[in-house]
């Protein structure tokens, strides 16, 4: 049965790519007919859900990956069956949501593309068996979340935080890539069962604060924990459905989830629960606080997202079975409530326009079925009997109190927390739906009638399934307890129960409520502290700190690739000598002895003297020349020079061409002199003495290096055999024409081709230039 | 003559070009020559599987006489990527390269890089590789001014002469090396390096004159200039073809003297190589931030690129290498395809300036899936080639316990990515801004061989992430060839037919 899932996985993605070619087909029921393979999906699983037992798991093996040893096989145990139905599930209803939602968009199948591509990414993610997979899952919701946040793409806004998105993703994932290589090296197996069945923990080793940290960073910017929360709120422009999509089941949990498939290979340390605990922490009391002080219904849920990652954050730092226990039944809560309100907030946009709870009053006449949804939505955010958030809020307050050491500060913020989260829910709740004579009455666009079942149907079936499971939690309790089994290593009896009796966390609950019902009252006065709190803390406004801080690196690269690339030519031309040269001498200090060749040099002729002493007197003269045609009579009489020492040590082939080359590049320099601008000395005085030692050092240089060549005695086998060979095999009696021609025919056709090359690109410059000034002559005329 | 068709089959199309004044049959000619040494390059890969090493006399001539040919994995890898890439620019170019151009031997010159290319590749005699790195420096000087516009001229005025100082270099360093050793062969030089390796440190200043030249080549940190200064200014099809091939084979060089003569003296080489390759990959990702040209962006990234390669090379380990032969492919496709794109965008709108670009994404989605492909390729996210690139280079640097550099070349991904996010949000999605008024083309012109080969490009660069594992066996099997120069110098010198 299981098998399947490879296959729907597969087809997610094959779907995805094919959706701009179906689209024209099916146009409005591309949703809907899309809709089917999430569904596929969540009835295998459930399948899978009620036979699993409390100690399997089940591999499903595939010989095909990128690389081997990352073949893309596939784990389902209880965490990956509680994570894949949330996906898959809530992934139909959106989906039957969208078709409705977006029917007034344009480029539907790029829509449909990105969602089923980041569908596809996600549930390979968490039923991934193998690390590296799990991790090229994990960059692909990163790479789809940012078309899907950007599909607004005309608006700046929509630019600016899908960019924010993503490189924060990115960066955790890069984080994460290189923990998992680590992690690879170390084990030798990316194989997340191997990991689990050898119970193989990294603890010990050296490099295990690298991987943790690494681990954390990526959970942490997947998961929007403080301080990289702030790409969620931004995560906002995208369409209701996407919010939804986002928030309830898939892209931020798979931080949570990650820390969960983790925990059998880096999780229980010391280090692992305090860092979690702190930013868990953090983040749950700032996300609820934050979500007191907005306006529209779409920010206020991602402000309670954040508090709810926190939470579970902060249960996985706890580090009990009963936290853990809390940690994964807090994330079905969650799910299935954030879901449902997210869509509650798309009818509402769409059957009024707006978004503000403050604008927005007495909805409950318009849209009466999905108030009475948005009503077991919000007790179970609550955390209220008779829904699941009760069990959920139960559960943590348990494993808060039961927190070893640590209950003194865990207890309290939880609690904060969860009291503003009540206050947040009556607010909202009260604000949309309860007539208010104040408020001026909300007109509405389509009233609920006009609406598709398929719009209304999430909300309300998620709104349901809180109530069912809140009501027979125990359908809950085996697949929690295989999950368990595999996160801690050791199974244990779970029971889930709506009532627990009177006790300690029944008190507490009854008082956070007290506590919730006040701040509502007295919202007004609280409001305003919080909003003067806010507006404080926007001085220090996250995402507009990360991109001035953009800005700045902007800025900060062009003022200095400006001043590396500045675009003047003798600068190159000096970097290149002078590192040249800094390279020469570095590994010139590394011989220590230096011996002169043993033979000596050879004494100098005077005629070589003279030759070398007019060759030398013309470079000076060559430098100071006034005049451009002096400079280069000069550097002609080099040149002659030159060929004349060939001539001496008898290579009179040599000097012939030399005298040759000399002399055509002189008739040419004299033939273009004339076209040349006026010579003119631009460089001042300074720089031509810098100029002038990085001269002479480089020519001290190339002397020294020439030098040290004589301390290896040359071996003449080559030449030897030129000589020999070149009239009995070569059949030629010049020996020079013999290697250009023969030995080394293939150096001298590439010569010619460099020739050729040059002969026909002069002409075609200049082909170029004629066409162009007949041109100009034409449009004169 | 196996190896010697890769620099026969290009001479032949420079000589037909002389002969042959329309344009088109030049453009159909020359797609059919690319085909040729397409398929005879990929006619190589059985042989070289067979024979390990594939050597050539020329003439005739044994081995440290004349001019050996010599074509290990690595080089017949290196031919056969070029080959590709020179096939589908080729193809692009008959559209996108505007007819005067192709008239006055627009084909002319990229066989002549070709030639050139090709040449390097398969060398084996040093100076033999001198004369071939002049043939495509000639042919892509004047391809890059042909035309004569006043920002080409002075790019490529650039271009030529810092690159003649590279040049300059390297034929310093031939003369010193044969004076001293008194053979070009590059077999014959290992082995006598090898021999007289406690002369070692006396051939440094020879050997470092030419790997400074091929830093040059290879526009590494700090001899890149000339790369940004030129890259920008010809026509797309040119820059891409540059883009594709040029300093891939400056790169390549160094990968063949560090593994036949660099590697003696280890200590030096290895810490220079490998910090002058974090270096251009930091400062060439740095500096892509600041720019607003298309084009000017993906030139400094090849910079960065490099440097990936470079590191690879340091590590100096099986994987290592292999990670920096496979990277050099996957850069090859992605950066020319990038390169590929910007054309488009430059035909379509007349502009690369990102300032006033805008809306491509909505006017041509096709184009805007090719251009993410290679963008998030380069950037190095899955499935595509450059993720398998980044991750062999990151596990060859943990493996070998350079876990500061392997951190390094990790984060400049992200700094990649947000380049490459930049100009998607700026070309592809955001509105034209209305003050900026761009002349549009009057009539919509054909692209349908741009087209196609964009896609065959894109692809490919799927495919090789996709089914990354046969080239990552090919590479290491390479990579084990390069780090055994035994194998190769008694391949050449005892060659027998």
């Amino acid at each position: 049965m299981g098998n399947i899932l490879l296959l729907l996985i597969g087809l997610l993605f094959l779907v995805g790519v094919l959706v701009p070619f179906i689209y024209p087909v099916l146009k409005k029921r591309t949703g809907v007919v899309l809709s089917v393979l999430p569904l596929v999906i969540f009835i295998v699983l459930l399948l899978e859900l009620l036979s699993i037992g409390s100690r399997e798991s089940i591999i499903l093996d595939s010989t095909w990956g990128f690389l081997s040893g990352m073949e893309f096989s596939y784990r389902l145990d209880g965490l990956s069956i509680i994570f894949g139905l949330l996906i898959s599930g809530i992934g139909f209803l959106i989906l039957l949501f969208s078709s409705y939602y977006m029917a007034k968009y344009d480029r539907q199948p790029h829509f449909y593309t990105y969602l089923t591509l980041f569908m596809g990414a996600m549930t390979g993610l968490v039923f991934a068996d193998n690390l590296f997979v799990l991790f090229v899952f994990w960059e692909l919701t990163s790479v789809a979340s940012f078309f899907l946040i950007g599909f607004d793409h005309h608006l700046e806004k929509s630019r600016q935080a899908s960019l924010q998105a993503l490189l924060i993703t990115a960066f955790g994932g890069l984080c994460l890539l290189f923990a998992i290589i680590l992690t690879g090296n170390i084990t030798g197996t990316y194989r997340i069962s191997e990991l689990i069945n050898y119970s193989i923990h990294l603890g010990n080793h050296p490099h295990y604060y690298l991987i943790l940290s690494l681990v954390l960073l990526a959970a942490i910017t997947k998961s929007a924990q403080f301080p990289f929360h702030f790409w969620l709120p931004g995560a906002m422009q995208a369409p209701t459905p996407i919010s939804a999509y986002l928030h309830s089941a898939t892209m931020v949990n798979a931080g949570v989830f990650l820390l969960l498939r983790l925990y059998p290979v880096i999780g229980g340390t010391v280090a692992w629960k305090y860092l979690l605990i702190l930013t868990g922490g953090i983040t749950m009391f700032l996300g609820a606080f934050l979500s007191m002080g907005q306006r529209d219904l779409k920010r206020i849920l991602a402000f309670t997202t954040i508090s709810a990652l926190g939470t579970m954050v902060l249960l996985i730092g706890i580090d009990t079975p009963n936290s853990i226990k809390a940690a994964i039944v807090f994330f079905i809560v969650h799910g299935l409530y954030k879901g449902g309100l997210f869509m509650i907030a798309g009818i509402i946009d769409k059957s009024t326009g707006s978004r503000d709870i403050y604008e927005l009053n007495g909805l409950f006449r318009g849209i009466p079925v999905t108030a009475i949804a948005a009503l077991l939505a919000v007790i179970s955010m609550a955390g209220l009997p008779p829904m699941l958030g009760f069990v959920g809020k139960e559960l943590v307050y348990e494993a808060q109190i039961q927190a070893p050491g640590i209950s003194w500060i865990v207890l309290p913020l939880g609690v904060g927390a969860n009291i503003l989260m009540v206050a947040v829910s009556i607010t909202v709740f009260y604000e949309l739906f309860v007539f208010n004579k104040n408020k001026p009455a909300t007109k509405f666009k389509y009233h609920e009638r006009q609406f598709p079942v398929t719009f209304l149907a999430g909300a309300v079936l998620l709104a349901i399934l809180g109530l069912g499971l809140g009501m027979s939690p125990r359908f809950l309790e085996n697949i929690l307890s295989n999950a368990l089994y595999y996160i801690q290593g050791h199974s244990m009896e779970i029971k889930l129960r709506l009532w627990h009796g009177f006790n300690q966390v029944l008190m507490l609950s009854i008082f956070t409520i007290f506590c919730g019902v006040a701040i509502f009252l007295f919202r007004k006065p609280v409001n305003r502290v919080i909003s003067t709190f806010i507006n404080w803390l926007d001085r220090y406004h996250l995402p507009t700190l990360f991109t001035s801080v953009i800005n700045y690196y902007i800025y900060l690269a062009s003022k200095n690739t400006r001043r590396i690339q500045h675009g003047y030519h003798r600068f190159y031309l000096l970097t290149f000598f002078l590192v040249t040269i800094a390279l020469i001498s570095l590994q010139q200090f590394r011989i220590t002895e230096v011996t002169l060749p043993e033979s000596g040099f050879s004494p100098v002729k005077w005629h070589v003297a003279l030759l070398l002493f007019i060759a030398s007197l013309s470079v000076i003269f060559a430098v100071f020349a006034k005049t451009r045609l002096s400079a280069i009579l000069a550097m002609g009489v080099i040149g002659y020079g030159i060929g004349m020492l060939y001539l001496f040590y008898g290579a009179v082939d040599l000097a012939i061409t030399q005298f040759l080359v000399e002399t055509i590049i002189m008739i040419v320099f004299v033939m273009v002199i004339y076209y040349l601008p006026r010579f003119a000395i631009l460089s001042s005085k300074t720089s031509r003495i810098r100029d002038g030692i990085i001269s002479i050092a480089v020519g001290a240089f190339v002397t020294l290096i020439v030098l040290k060549a004589q301390l290896i005695k040359p071996d003449s086998r080559v030449s030897d055999f030129f000589v020999e060979n070149s009239y009995t095999l070569a059949h030629g009696k010049n020996i020079i024409n013999t290697i250009l021609i023969d030995f080394r025919s293939l150096d001298t056709l590439g010569e010619m081709v460099v020739i050729t090359m040059a002969a026909a690109g002069v002409f075609s410059l200049f082909r170029f230039q004629i066409q162009r000034l007949k041109k100009k002559e034409e449009k004169k005329e | 003559m196996i190896l010697l068709a890769h620099i026969l089959l290009p001479f032949t199309y420079i000589l037909l070009a002389l002969l042959i004044k329309k344009a088109s049959i030049k453009s159909r000619l020359a797609v059919l020559f690319a085909t040729f040494n397409l398929l005879w390059a990929l006619a190589l890969l059985p042989i070289v599987q067979f024979k390990d090493i594939i050597v050539v006399q020329v003439g005739g001539w044994a081995a440290p006489y004349g001019i050996s040919l010599v074509a290990d994995r690595f080089s017949v890898f290196m031919l056969i990527m070029t080959a590709i890439v020179f096939f589908l620019v080729t193809i692009y170019a008959t559209q996108s390269v505007d007819k005067a151009r192709r008239k006055s031997g627009h084909f002319f010159f990229t066989f002549g890089i070709l030639m050139g290319v090709n040449g390097s590749f398969i060398a084996g005699d040093i100076f033999n590789l001198y004369v071939w790195y002049e043939v495509m420096l000639m042919s892509s000087f004047i391809l890059m001014s042909l035309g004569g516009e006043r920002a080409q001229m002075e790019g490529s005025i650039k271009y030529l002469i810092l690159n003649l100082i590279s040049a300059l270099f390297f034929v310093s360093g031939v003369g010193l090396l044969y004076g001293n050793l008194g053979t070009l062969n590059m077999a014959d030089l290992s082995a006598i390096i090898s021999e007289k390796s406690h002369m070692l440190t006396h051939l440094n200043p020879a050997l470092i004159l030419m790997v400074v030249s091929f830093a040059i080549k290879g526009a590494l940190v700090p001899f890149f200039f000339w790369l940004p200064a030129s890259y920008h200014t010809p026509p797309p099809a040119v820059s891409a073809l540059l883009a594709g091939l040029l300093t891939k084979v400056g790169i390549y060089s160094l990968i063949r003297f560090y593994t036949l003569f660099l590697y003696h003296d280890a200590p030096f080489w290895n810490q220079l190589i490998l910090w002058m390759g974090v270096l251009s990959m930091v400062i060439g990702v740095f500096a892509a931030s600041s720019q607003f040209d298309f084009r000017k962006i993906l030139s400094f990234h090849i910079i960065s690129q490099v440097g990936y390669v470079v590191i690879g090379l340091g590590f100096y380990t099986v994987s290592g290498i292999a990670a920096a032969i496979f990277f050099l492919a996957h850069n090859m496709l992605s950066k020319t395809n990038a390169f590929l794109v910007a054309g488009w965008v430059k035909r379509q709108k007349g502009t690369l300036n990102l300032k006033t670009l805008g809306e491509v994404y909505k006017e041509s989605p096709v184009w805007g899936v090719l251009f993410f492909i290679s963008a998030f390729s380069l950037a190095g996210l899955p499935p595509l080639s450059g993720f398998i690139g980044k991750y062999l280079i990151i596990k060859a640097g943990i493996e070998a316990n350079y876990i500061v550099v392997a951190l390094i070349a990790l984060f400049v991904g992200l700094f990649t990515l947000f380049s490459m996010v930049k100009i998607w949000l700026e070309v592809f999605w955001k509105d034209v801004p209305k003050d900026r008024v761009v002349k549009i083309p009057e009539k919509k012109r054909k692209s349908q061989y741009m087209l196609t080969a964009s896609i065959i490009m894109a692809i490919l660069i799927v495919a090789m992430g996709l089914w990354a594992q046969p080239i990552v066996t090919y590479c290491e099997q390479a990579a084990v060839d390069l780090l055994n120069p035994e194998l190769y110098i008694d391949r050449v010198l005892n060659f027998s037919r």
